[in-house]
């Protein structure tokens, strides 16, 4: 979480001091023969406490509704010192914070998604529900699945450029090689010639919520148990694998129909015009370069 | 620009009475609380063992002496200062705990200390102070996760955007000169700055017809801010607006540029092709040049005189026509039909760029200042 431990450290040592003398004088005015008095001031310091926390968390974020507000301070975490735990951020598509992904959360939590992303939440009984822009108290038990960008991406499929397919470097380990040759070589396809071509596909797409709700919703639904089980939770990268299957067979009706010399001498060219959309993701793809293997 | 002005004018005296009617309505309710505790600790004298300690009795003199010390003795008692004082502090971890989780959702900007601000809000109905943005604080503020809470006066040393969400109300987007100030209300949360100013991006084709030399197009644009319908009916702006400028900056080149460069090959084959099959003809087949004049306005512009001015005129209104500059080293005829050419083609880009832009970001997301197209 954003919030680091040393500005916060100092405020929870003060606050545990301050917890075991309330504690101390309270047990004091019971044993002393006045029970009834310690209950009530202690119900007045409870009181206090989440007065002040519902008018400061009201000022300060004023995003946060009463009913949220309220939601939040009774929930037993509130009173936990690592408070961090109960919200998380999904600031630009990306889950910030080093907390652990609350995939399996026993209590309620919120979650914070800024104007330019959107998450995924599953719940047993529900199912999968799309959350965007806001502050969501969320119930327990419920999954974190998927966060991703609303805005505009651009991904490179194939090599970045010719340096990408060059043979093993002096200093370069093997496994980093075939990093870098099975990452450039996932754009390779056969010729109508026979020879094998490796292009370098630039695509921007964007994740269509509005238009394509329910596509993106069938996919990650499909994919829940799988991501669950792994606890993580579906990001961009999920989407663009997704975006790289169906382009690379798209790609390939392409290039099985044409020779390789067709191909080069045509070499920028949009692979098909106008846009295209699949499981939400709305797409342009263009073939930049093309390197024979 | 729109800029809302704050109609409560500070310092008035409606203002004044207000404040201090809020401090006396909280003093009055510590005192209630604090008096309700010494009830308690005169009627049960709760750690009456430990007073005895600390008394240090005089006789009383007069019955309104005897009152007096009564009751400030039970006010001062040791149960009722260590019980008011733990209420206290109770409400002050209270606040301390709202802050932190404040911060894990948002960050005040650091010219807004959170207390200075609550007092501020809950008990001084005034104009809050203004806040000087420049452009290196910009930078830093849209890389961070500050946001700058309502009620709030920036001071704009260059002219800027700004995006703010209004909670219940979704967001609006501001733009302002240096000389205005932007005033954003109680509740509402500035989120972004973007720079409006115009950016330069270059783009440069090498290809075979060309030979060495290279073809390179200039294109000065801006962020277009949406109109304020627009604002409400299409959500897309915001999303681009709030993730980072520089990424939005290079997404929006970087496609502009390989639009352009697939644009342009296909141009200077069809070129090719055309000269090609012009001169291996010695019959000119008319259907074929009818053909041509179709698909390659541009080129055929060049030679074709006034047959398609009125479709190419049509298609520049979409855009400014810009200031087009061409080097390409011909003089006479054959360089004024080299400018109309590219001339040409430019306008046959633009609204390509147009379409495909929008269907990327779901709106028009530039405004095009000017352009020029031409040899490197």
């Amino acid at each position: 979480m954003p919030s680091n431990q040393s500005h916060t450290s100092v405020p929870k040592r003060r606050k545990a001091v301050f917890q075991f003398v309330l504690l101390f004088f309270l047990f004091s005015l019971a044993l002393s023969g006045f029970p009834l008095i310690a209950l009530f001031v202690g119900f007045l310091s409870i009181s206090t406490f989440f007065l002040f926390s519902f008018f400061s968390l009201r000022s300060l974020t004023p995003e946060l509704t009463g009913k949220q507000v309220t939601s939040l301070i009774s929930d037993p975490s509130y009173w936990r010192n690592p408070v961090n735990k109960s919200i998380l951020n999904v600031l630009n598509g990306d889950v910030s914070g080093e907390s652990p992904l609350p995939t399996q959360q026993k209590s309620s939590w919120i979650l914070h998604v800024d104007p330019s992303s959107a998450a995924v939440i599953y719940r047993p009984s529900i199912g999968c529900e799309l959350l965007c822009s806001g502050i969501h108290a969320i119930k327990k038990d419920t999954t974190l699945c998927a966060a991703f960008p609303l805005f505009p991406q651009k991904v490179v499929f194939g090599p970045e450029s010719e340096t990408s397919l060059a043979p093993k470097k002096g200093g370069e380990g093997l496994a980093d090689y075939h990093a870098r040759i099975s990452k450039a070589g996932k754009t390779a396809k056969t010729t109508i010639d026979g020879i094998t071509i490796i292009s370098k596909l630039e695509v921007f797409y964007r994740i269509d919520i509005e238009k394509h709700r329910q596509e993106l919703l069938q996919l990650v639904t499909k994919h829940v148990n799988q991501i669950s089980a792994s606890g993580s939770i579906m990001t961009k990268k999920f989407f663009e694998d997704q975006l790289l299957k169906t382009i690379l067979e798209e790609w390939e009706n392409i290039a099985i129909k044409k020779t390789f010399s067709n191909i080069n001498s045509s070499v920028p060219f949009k692979l098909f015009q106008g846009e295209r959309s699949k499981y939400g993701l709305v797409y342009q793809a263009f073939v930049r370069e093309v390197y024979k293997e | 620009m729109t800029a809302i002005n704050n109609p409560k004018k500070s310092g008035s005296w409606e203002n004044q009475i207000i404040t201090c009617l809020k401090i006396l309505l909280f003093a009055a309710s510590l005192f209630i609380l604090w008096s309700f505790l010494a009830l308690i600790s005169s009627k049960y004298h709760p750690f009456a063992g430990l007073e005895i300690l600390f008394a240090n009795e005089t006789p009383s003199q007069t019955l309104a002496d005897s009152l007096m010390s009564e009751i400030l003795g039970s006010y001062f008692s040791i149960f009722t200062l260590v019980s008011f004082s733990f209420i206290l502090t109770s409400g002050y971890f209270g606040y301390v705990r709202a802050k932190e989780i404040s911060a894990d959702l948002f960050t005040i900007f650091d010219q807004q200390k959170p207390i200075c601000f609550l007092l501020n809000r809950i008990f001084i109905n005034r104009k809050p102070k203004s806040i000087q943005i420049d452009s290196g604080r910009t930078r830093k503020f849209n890389h961070s996760r500050e946001s700058i809470l309502g009620p709030a006066v920036l001071e704009p040393e260059d002219p800027m955007a700004v995006l703010i969400s209004q909670p219940g109300h979704g967001y609006r987007v501001l733009s302002s000169t240096s000389e205005k100030l932007i005033t954003m209300t109680p509740d509402e949360r500035l989120i972004k700055i973007i720079d409006p100013g115009v950016k330069v991006f270059k783009v440069m084709l090498k290809d075979i017809t060309l030979g060495d030399k290279a073809l390179s197009m200039r294109m000065d644009y801006q962020i277009r801010i949406p109109r304020r319908d627009e604002q409400r009916s299409n959500p897309h702006w915001i999303r681009n607006f709030n993730a980072e400028s520089e990424k939005f900056q290079i997404l929006i080149e970087s496609l502009i540029g390989s639009q352009f460069s697939v644009f342009l090959k296909s141009r200077l084959d069809a070129q090719e092709k055309f000269k090609q099959e012009t001169a291996s003809e010695i019959v000119v087949d008319e259907k074929k040049i009818a053909h041509y004049k179709y698909t390659h306005i541009p080129f055929l512009k060049s030679r074709g005189k006034r047959s398609y001015s009125i479709l190419r005129n049509r298609k520049r209104l979409i855009f400014p026509r810009g200031s087009m500059i061409v080097s390409r080293p011909e003089e006479g005829s054959q360089q004024e039909n080299s400018n109309t050419m590219l001339d040409d083609w430019m306008a046959d880009f633009l609204p390509q760029l147009k379409i495909s832009l929008f269907q990327l970001f779901g709106y028009n997301p530039i405004e095009i200042i000017n352009y020029q197209l031409g040899d490197s």
